[in-house]
């Protein structure tokens, strides 16, 4: 382990989702990388199969701060750790079509993305290729043009999820296999999903596509160094602002405060650590450019749940369960409409829906 | 806490229990197995424990038995960051010591009003119906505290948690558990 005083190519603060992409990318591109985690280092066998336990990988630590007339809980959704959110999440990855790109232009609302569909979409069959994407990308055809295969066919599809296909097809509605990043074969010796259904507290076996068996492990692989417990304060900057020049934070024992040269540093994710940059801020980064705070659009979310009596009782599920809906386009609706069916709920978790009531 | 101290708690998750102190010594016990010793309360009083056995009741046949006010009470007793609590990943700001008198004292603050001056543990059962239900509501008069719906929504988290969300608990409902790593001793 480097001193906390090294010179080192590049400072990554999180180890999660995105954080771990740069890390690996950039590591096994030769930059010596170091990743400030501001979580524990978890390790797959910390993931106990326990919906009680399994919130040790959600946020703790300093707490969020919200903003503005509706501020948005974001905790349940977030991580804390190597990993982030996406050790818990549930893999879903749905591309957007052609026309989410195009929204202002095409319906007068809302905004266009400064690139379009045929810029990024070869990055999402890298990123599947990366990290094992189940699906069936010629079924999404409907929606979207065509690409590469999945690397892996579609997940098991389970009473559950059948019986709401039934409901959407006798309606006139299509649903198709969702595109999830999880094993429905071996894929890159990783282990196919046995269907056990905790994706949310963390798959612990690799099949499901988290940080620790992806990008964070190649990232290691690569000789990146992880840190946890480290908390950022600050970034410091050259005197123009130009150049980021050391990453300031404090250790587990929340006692001493360290300064790392860098002499690149690449920040994402939460508005916390944006601000705690110094001014003036490096220049560069995607935020100042400004694309991310003009076009940041929400995605709302709607459920409808139903108690399904199906024997035998199963919480067998992982998501693969789930069938997503893309048909509502061309109808007059003005983005993407991904419709999640099919995933059950483990006992406690009917505590996440609180409009249920016993009757 | 230091790194070291750290990871064994977290690796304490394998052992499934939680630290709680009977006849002086500290032992590693289910919530369940804590109120049938009659483990020692580290933060709230007995009146406190009343009210929050008889709304884990009301909420969840079940849950005093299983231990939810000894849940409740150790885990507000540790380190936010190491809770387990249902408040910890709902923006509910720590210290949770504090969340919690502010939500016990709310609940027997209204039931006083409501109810000639009876804690909600001395209503009857009919009456705790209804209050919880005014409470899931927002619909309480004389309710000073966070907000009436929210707190039932975390109680009921918390009272769910110990009835249903253990091992024993998938087993009383007939659900296989099919656990990759198992919490032993059922929770």
């Amino acid at each position: 382990m480097a001193n906390s005083n090294d010179k080192v190519d590049v400072v990554i603060v999180g180890a999660g989702a995105s954080g771990s992409v740069f890390a690996a990318v950039l590591a096994k591109a030769g930059k010596k990388v170091v990743l400030l985690e501001a979580g524990p280092d978890w390790q797959l066998d910390d993931l106990i199969s326990s919906d009680i336990w399994g919130r040790r990988i959600k946020p703790a630590g300093p707490p969020f701060l919200f903003e503005g007339k509706n501020p948005y809980g974001y905790v349940y959704q977030a991580g804390w750790g190597t990993g982030g959110a996406a050790l818990h999440y549930f893999a879903n990855f749905p591309r957007l079509l052609p026309n989410d790109f195009l929204v202002k232009s095409t319906y007068g609302k809302g905004l266009d993305w400064p690139i379009d569909y045929a810029d990024i979409a070869p990055y999402w069959d890298k990123v599947a290729d990366d990290v094992g994407v189940s699906g069936d990308a010629k079924a999404e055809e409907v929606w979207r043009p065509p690409e590469k295969p999945y690397p892996m066919p579609p997940m098991k599809i389970f009473p559950g999820g059948d019986a709401w296909k039934r409901g959407f097809y006798a309606l006139g509605m299509r649903l198709i296999p969702a595109a999830v990043g999880i094993n429905s074969t071996t894929f890159k010796g990783r282990p196919a999903c046995i269907y056990d259904g905790w994706c949310h507290v963390g798959c612990p076996i690799g099949a499901l596509s988290n940080p620790l068996v992806t990008y964070l492990a190649e990232a290691r692989q690569a000789g990146a160094e992880v840190r946890p417990y480290a908390t950022v304060t600050r970034v410091l900057t050259s005197a123009d602002g130009a150049k980021a020049t050391a990453v300031e934070y404090y250790d587990a024992n929340n006692k001493s405060r360290f300064r790392r040269q860098v002499s690149s540093f690449w920040r994402h994710g939460r508005r916390r650590t944006r601000d705690s940059c110094s001014t003036p801020r490096p220049t560069s980064r995607v935020w100042d450019v400004g694309v991310v705070r003009r076009g940041l659009a929400a995605v709302y979310g709607h459920h409808r749940r139903a108690i399904l009596l199906l024997r035998p009782l199963r919480q067998e599920c992982a998501q693969g369960q789930r069938r997503v809906r893309l048909d509502l386009h061309g109808r007059g609706d003005r983005a993407a409409l991904p419709v999640h069916s099919g995933a059950s709920l483990m006992p406690a978790s009917i505590c996440s829906v609180p409009s249920w009531r016993r009757s | 806490m230091d790194e070291i101290q750290r990871r064994a708690f977290m690796k304490g998750a394998a052992i499934g229990t939680l630290a709680f102190t009977v006849g002086g010594a500290e032992v590693m016990l289910t919530p369940r197995q804590a109120r049938a010793q009659g483990a020692a309360l580290r933060t709230l009083t007995a009146d406190q424990a009343a009210t929050l056995d008889a709304m884990g009741e009301t909420l969840v046949p079940g849950a005093k038995d299983a231990g939810i006010t000894y849940f409740v009470d150790q885990q507000i007793s540790i380190p936010p960051q190491e809770a387990l609590l249902e408040a910890r990943i709902m923006n509910v700001k720590p210290p949770f010591p504090n969340f919690y008198r502010a939500v016990l004292g709310a609940i027997d603050g209204a039931s006083s009003a409501r109810y000639g001056g009876r804690n909600f543990a001395q209503l009857a059962g009919n009456e705790q119906h209804e209050f919880v239900d005014l409470m899931r509501q927002n619909k309480l008069d004389g309710w000073k505290g966070p907000a009436a719906g929210f707190v039932y929504f975390l109680l009921r988290s918390d009272a769910v948690d110990v009835v249903y969300g253990t091992m024993d608990g998938y087993a009383h409902l007939g659900v296989p558990y099919q656990p990759h790593i198992a919490p032993t001793r059922s929770w």
